[in-house]
This record gives C-alpha cells, structure tokens and sequence, in this order.
C-alpha cells in the first residue's frame, strides 16, 4: 500500500482548465473520496491518477514514485467503474481472474485468490454465470473483485453506486467500505453524493470548477466549511446562507439579528458578510416567545422523524424579510400560514465573508 | 374473459400470419418463376396459355457451361471475397481510430469518406477508368479489386465506427490498467465485441459488390468478367436465351441467399446497434 500525492495538478482540455493547482494527498490505506458537482474536475482528477489521463503539468506520487509519465499498467492500480465495465462475454469468474490472467499468473494460486475473492464478496454461487444477466448491484460486486484480485496498490472508485437501485447502494456502500478497510488499500472515491462520501470515506475533499475547496473529515466539512461553496454543497438540506451586516457585537439580517458573544466577536473583521446556519440549528417556537425573529411558516415538508419547514420572516428595521428553513422533529406542531418565533444556535452560526466568500474562522 | 381475449389473439395472429404467408408468395414468385425458366425448353417459355407442365430440360446448363459462364461466377466470388476481406482489414482499425483517437480535422476527413460514397457511382467511374487506363489497370483483377475496395471501405467505415462507438470505453480503460497495450486492447477486447458488427458490416459489403455492375462493366469487361457483366452477353444475334439467363441469374442469387441465411444471426445481432453492451 502506499499513500498517493498530487502535486500543483493541472489538466488543460485546449483552453478549458479542467483541473486547477491541484495539491491534494490521500494517507496509505485510507479511503478519500472527491466529491463536487458535475464537472468539477474530480473524474478527471481519478484518471489522471489511473494514467488514463495525462496530467498537463505537475506530478502525481505513488509513495516516494512519481507516476504521471507511466503507462496505466505500471502504476499497479485498479478501478471500479460506474458502467461496471466487465467483458460481456466472460463469466464472473473469468472477469475475476481476468488482471490475474493477464500477469500470467494462473493454475492452483490463481484459482485460490479468485476463489478467495469471490467468497468475500458472496458471488461463489456465481461464478460460473455469465456477467451479461447479472442484476447491477451482483455487476459492480464482480467488478471490486477485479480490482481486489491482484492486492493493487490502489484502488479507485468512479462512481461505483450511481446506477443501482437505493437498498443495493446501502448495501454495496457498506461492503466496500468494510472490503477497504479489511484489506487495507488506499482508495479514492469519485462521487457526486454527499450521503455516499460520507459514509464511506475517511475524510472528503470538495472540488468544484477544477479547483480543490476543502479537505478534511466530514465532521469538519460540516460544522466548518472553509467557504460558502462548501457550505451550500454539504448538508440536506443544504445550509441557510443569508446576507447580513454588523452592528457592533450583533450579526443582523434581513428579519432576524443575534448577538455574538465579544470574545468571538473581536476576532472577526468588519465589512459585509454572509451568515450560514443549518435548518437543524433553527428552533420554532410558539408566537409570541422571546427570539432571534418573527415569521410565518410557509410551507412544510414532512420527513417522517423529521419536517423541514419554511419560514418567511416579518420585515424589521425597515428591512424586507428574507427566508430560513427549519429542520424540527417531527411531526412539527405547526403549519403552513402559522406564525412562528424563530431562534438560532448562535454557537452553530457561521459567518463568511460577502467579498471573498470564505469562512472567517476557518483554521487556514 | 381471459378466455375471449385469448381467443381474439388466437384468431388476429392467424390473420397476420396468412397476410404475411401471401405477402411473401407474391414476392418470391418472380423468383419461382426464374427458378422453372432454368429447366423450361425453350418452347414452353412464353406459351400462351402458360404451360404449367413440361418436360424439364438441361439445355440451358449445357449452354451457360459451354459458354464458359461458370469462371465468370469464380471472377465474382474472389473478387467480391478478396476485396471484402479488404476492406475488413482496412477498414476496422480505422473505424476504431475514427471512434476513440482525437486527430486534427477528424470530422472533416471523416465527411470527405462519406462524401465518396454520395456521389452517383457514374461520376466516379470515369476518373476511376482514366487512372487506371494511365496507369495499366484496366480489365485487371487487380484494379476491380481496389475499386470495389475503394467504394466499400467508405461505407465500411461510417458504419463500423458507430459499432465502436457503442463500445464503453471503460472496458478499454479497464484493459489498459491491466497493462495490455493499444493493440493487445484491440485485439483482445475490442475485437470480439465488434465481431457481429464487423460480420453485419461486411457481408453488406460483399453483397454491394456482388451485385455491382457499372464498375465490372468499364473497369472490366474482356478478361476480367463479373457475373452480372457476363449477363447481357445472352442477348445474342439470335435472341435473348431467356433459359440461360434464368440460370446465371439463379447462380448470381444463390450465393447472397446462402451468405444472409448462414449469418443471418450475426447480421441481426450486428445490426440491432448496442447489442454489444453487456
């Protein structure tokens, strides 16, 4: 096993950067997913380390190796891909021997590492089936067993759940992260799912327009997003990001103000900001309490254990009130049309600034 | 209920197997009508009333023999074969290269190889025909071969290269972290994906050339002599020997048939684009 380094990574399609200055490292056996909207550079990132790929400029490091001038098959890595991509016309047990057959390795010791993976995976049964019938969750579980015959020195995930059905994607999420770790092999994870990255990956790295956002566990993605990209990106439903000013040590909005505690409040510098805080961090409370605002609740959407509940705020200050939502305990005592105090967890405020879009108390 | 519904679908899918049944007598009954011309003494060709029995001759095989028809048949088939095998070997790699490489001007080139395919074959011929007078092709095996070549690659290509493109380039990408080279990737992974494509493709070409006849006619014509250029040689100073035409028409048809029927399920599979996926 050995980590994996990119180093001020660059990939140019003609004018278009599609990857920009990436400096990024995923530690020896742990599993580091890139997760970013559409087009954010992080497939391209994945196939520059598989050599599929060619990087435009910097270097990628296997351990103490650099790799971006070797072939695909000197790098000694594996992939999982979205489309399963297995030979339509072998059986599960030929694709699993397949990276075995081709290094020439093959009769007793072949047959027992195939033999070994499959049982690991549950596809004994199978092996003699040809892939071309398999459902798509049975399809991707042949497709790890390829990339886990040969003990790769790493193995990369392109978004190996997209295509399955949602109790497979559990199951499949479970299974790979459990193989990963049995096995001890680093691994990146190429997904557009939060739920996906979180759950499977040790720490996450946020990409959008080629350029790394953030990296770090998903705790510290959610409770201190380094920008209001990430902000807006982690968390379901996403984060409550409002325009708002100060007024000595208070924070104030449109419709709603809270006062931050002074020792917070002098480390932060002046000028126009933005306030993030989560709907888990909104509290709705009869009218007429004491809060942070006043409104009326304008739509709810009920979740079952939880409802996410919209509220417009009444205009303060002569300022038009914006929007929160608010994510309470279900089922929620109140309704659409009713009117509502709103508190906030000041303590779970985030406060980003307007101009630079960065999140004033990330530890950079 | 479900008795009745049955029943209606019983008695509809006799309707359509009768209209299909009569459909095809009417549209096999020319052939059947060549097929009894073969062994008709000449007579009984065109007696009116139509005779329906006769005493069935082989006159006409006797002529068409005689005459030397039978090296005309072999001319097509090595000719068809060997331009055909051709193009395959041609035209597959660029097919591929066309589907997977990125290269300056693809589109454009790629339209131009169309391009030769779209213009009537009679625009074509006569430049075909002064090249090869300047350069001794004429009424060589050799130059029909690379004509037929020429107008079947084209074709070849556009449609094999929607073959390759079907392909999921991961499978390539898989074989390459393996460590397989481009050309172990081709022949190993792409190879027996394209077969059916490939097998389609190619008896499409084969048939073209087969029954292709403005070519055979200007480039060939003496010594070398397609079947479908020996034809019009029974329109002879004494008649048109319907009996013999009947018999190289027979010759001409019998091959494709055998060649469709015998592929038939490569050809279906083939040409039911995507059947490649997995």
């Amino acid at each position: 096993m050995s980590s994996i380094a990119f180093q001020s990574v660059f990939k140019r399609y003609g004018a278009v950067d599609a990857v920009k200055h990436l400096d990024l490292a995923c530690a020896a056996g742990e599993m580091l997913a890139l997760l970013g909207p559409s087009g954010c550079g992080k497939s391209t990132t994945l196939k520059m380390a598989a050599g599929i790929e060619q990087v435009s400029s910097g270097e990628i490091w296997f351990g103490e190796r650099p790799v971006s001038r070797l072939a695909p098959g000197a790098r000694n890595i594996a992939m999982v891909f979205e489309d399963y991509a297995l030979y339509p016309q072998m059986t599960v047990w030929e694709n699993v021997a397949f990276p075995l057959k081709v290094r020439g390795m093959a009769g007793q010791p072949a047959a027992a590492r195939v033999g070994e993976v499959l049982q690991l995976l549950g596809l004994r049964q199978m092996a003699d089936q040809s892939v071309r019938g398999l459902s798509g969750g049975a399809m991707q579980r042949v497709s790890i067993g390829r990339a886990l015959v040969r003990d790769p020195e790493v193995i990369l995930f392109d978004e190996p759940l997209s295509h399955l059905d949602a109790d497979q994607k559990v199951q499949l999420r479970a299974e790979i992260k459990r193989l990963q770790k049995l096995r001890q092999v680093t691994s990146i994870l190429v997904t557009h799912d939060q739920t996906e990255a979180i759950a499977m990956a040790d720490r996450v790295a946020v990409m959008n327009h080629g350029v790394l956002q953030q990296v770090g566990a998903p705790q510290d993605l959610y409770e201190r997003p380094a920008n209001l990209f990430v902000a807006n990106f982690i968390g379901e439903p996403p984060m409550n990001l409002m325009k708002a000013a100060w007024d000595g040590p208070r924070v104030v909005g449109e419709g709603w103000a809270v006062t931050l505690p002074a020792a917070r409040r002098a480390k932060l510098s002046d000028g126009a900001i933005v306030a993030g805080i989560r709907p888990e961090h909104v509290r709705l409370l009869p009218p007429g309490t004491a809060g942070d605002a006043q409104g009326v609740v304008s739509y709810r959407e009920p979740r079952g254990d939880a409802d996410v509940l919209t509220v417009v705020l009444d205009d303060a200050g002569g300022v038009k009130g914006g929007r929160m939502v608010a994510e309470i305990p279900g089922p929620a005592a109140f309704r659409a049309g009713d009117r509502v105090s709103v508190g906030l967890d000041v303590g779970r405020l985030l406060v980003f600034d307007a101009a630079s879009q960065t999140n004033l108390e990330a530890a950079s | 209920m479900a008795e009745i519904t049955e029943r209606s679908r019983g008695r509809s899918g006799l309707f359509w197997t009768a209209a299909v049944v009569v459909y095809a007598l009417i549209v096999l009954f020319p052939i059947f009508w060549m097929a009894t011309m073969m062994v008709k003494p000449n007579d009984a060709m065109f007696a009116r009333p139509t005779q329906w029995l006769f005493t069935p001759t082989l006159d006409h095989f006797a002529y068409v023999i005689e005459q030397g028809f039978h090296w005309s048949l072999l001319t097509s088939f090595v000719l068809c074969t060997v331009s055909t095998a051709l193009v395959v070997l041609i035209g597959t790699p660029a097919a591929y290269a066309f589907a997977r490489f990125e290269m300056k001007g693809k589109d454009d080139l790629f339209l131009f190889i169309l391009g030769s395919r779209m213009a009537p074959p009679v625009c074509l011929v006569i430049p075909f025909y002064l090249i090869y007078a300047k350069v001794g092709l004429l009424d060589s095996f050799l130059g029909l071969t690379l004509a037929y070549m020429t107008f079947n690659l084209s074709f070849y290509v556009w449609v094999l290269r929607s073959f390759c493109r079907d392909l999921p380039v991961e499978l390539e990408e898989a074989a390459a972290l393996e460590g397989w080279s481009r050309v172990q990737i081709f022949r190993r992974v792409v190879f027996p994906l394209l077969r059916n494509g490939i097998v389609a493709t190619a008896v499409l070409c084969f048939i073209f050339a087969w029954n292709e006849f403005l070519f055979a006619f200007m480039l060939g014509g003496s010594s070398v002599t397609t079947l479908p250029v020996s034809i019009p040689k029974l329109i002879t100073s004494q008649g048109v020997r319907w009996g013999e035409m009947a018999v190289v028409g027979m010759t001409a048809l019998v091959p494709v048939l055998a060649v469709v029927f015998v592929l038939q399920r490569h050809i279906v599979r083939g040409l039911t684009l995507g059947a490649v996926k997995g």
